[in-house]
């Protein structure tokens, strides 16, 4: 170095050091990660203390989902599974699907439908006297093997009687007679089995 | 990243070297304090300026100087007040080579040599300096007078040496 002000000397000799271009490129690469924070943005590392918010957030979450299940409990839409059943047997009913079995004894349809878990019965809700028996096909109530029964009246209306195991399902069903769809349905338990009887209405 | 903003961190990043040199005065330390600095800046997501990333610096190096027990922030021998003209640097030629110079300013503490980098190099005001290293703005004038004093007297004697060898 030539004879110079200490100034220069001390700006040459500074200007001379350098960080090495491999750690210069790494910490260049480092900025391309993370952008400066926008004006008016809040340091969130300086200020770590919680505020009011911050510390009330944890249990508002948690009471809002709270609130949002029991709001969902209590305004979801309910399968009533009376009436549920009901449309099922209304809708078989008008399907009028072919008998697999034709006779006119329980006996022996009970002998055919070999299938069934349970025993067919006569119910004492239905009346023989009134009803003929025309024969029966296998079925499902509820996803659950049942057996329909095609009944006819003295006039040579039909009606379908259904007969299953009373499942956890159907034990919720109330029983009684209504009107579905154009039709008089009725609906009962006895014997440990469920029954369905659907027909036209008087 | 866009060339021109890519060449501004590179330009802020060696202002922060030599900053962080005239601190540590060795070149990897202040490779390492400079990194430091810039991760915290990075991430407080902070402004990208000389005096965010010099202060992130300088508390950084108080830290590791604190932390291997060594007292950085030393107050002065006297209180001798000096004005801004007389720390004005004068226009006296001297010789001096690299080597020259950089043992003279080893003998310098970390804080005369990062008054003398700030106000020579750098180009911060008497204010400035005191603002970024917290001390009133007398003792950064008396640092700046004494480093310079310090710093000359070093050359001259070596210069002096060298002339009878």
């Amino acid at each position: 170095m030539p004879k110079q002000s200490l100034n220069t000397h001390l700006r040459q000799y500074y200007e001379e050091k350098h960080a090495s271009p491999k750690k210069l490129a790494q910490l260049v690469a480092m900025a391309e990660i993370t952008a400066p924070k926008a004006y008016g943005e809040k340091n969130k590392t300086t200020n770590n203390t919680p505020t009011f918010w911050q510390y009330l957030r944890p249990p508002l979450a948690l009471g809002l989902a709270l609130a949002a299940m029991i709001a969902l409990f209590f305004f979801q839409p309910r399968t009533d599974i009376t009436q549920s059943v009901g449309k099922e047997i209304v809708l078989n009913h008008n399907k009028r699907l072919a008998l697999e079995f034709t006779s006119q004894s329980y006996t022996h349809l009970e002998n055919q439908m070999s299938k069934l878990d349970f025993t067919l019965i006569h119910s004492k809700e239905v009346d023989l006297k009134n009803f003929q028996l025309l024969g029966a096909r296998y079925c499902s109530i509820q996803g659950e093997l049942a057996a329909q029964l095609r009944l006819e009246d003295k006039a040579g209306r039909s009606y379908t009687l259904y007969q299953s195991p009373v499942t956890d399902d159907l034990l919720k069903v109330k029983s009684g007679e209504r009107v579905q769809d154009g039709l008089r349905l009725k609906l009962w338990q006895e014997a440990g089995l469920f029954f369905g009887l659907v027909g036209p209405l008087d | 990243m866009p060339e021109d903003i890519q060449e501004k961190t590179k330009t802020l990043l060696r202002h922060g070297f030599r900053y962080a040199l005239s601190l540590t005065h060795e070149i990897t330390q202040a490779e390492d304090l400079l990194q430091d600095a810039w991760v915290a800046v990075l991430r407080a997501r902070g402004p990208r300026k000389r005096a965010y990333l010099f202060s992130a610096i300088r508390s950084r190096f108080i830290d590791q100087q604190r932390r291997a027990q060594l007292v950085v922030i030393e107050s002065l021998e006297d209180n001798t007040q000096y004005s801004e003209q007389e720390i004005q640097p004068s226009n006296e030629m001297i010789f001096a080579n690299t080597e020259m110079l950089d043992k003279a300013l080893s003998i310098l503490r970390p804080v005369e040599r990062e008054a003398l980098l700030l106000s020579e190099i750098e180009g911060y005001t008497t204010q400035e300096i005191a603002n970024l290293t917290g001390q009133p703005r007398g003792t950064v004038l008396s640092l700046i007078y004494r480093s310079r004093q310090k710093l000359k007297k070093h050359l001259l004697l070596h210069a002096e040496k060298e002339n009878h060898a």
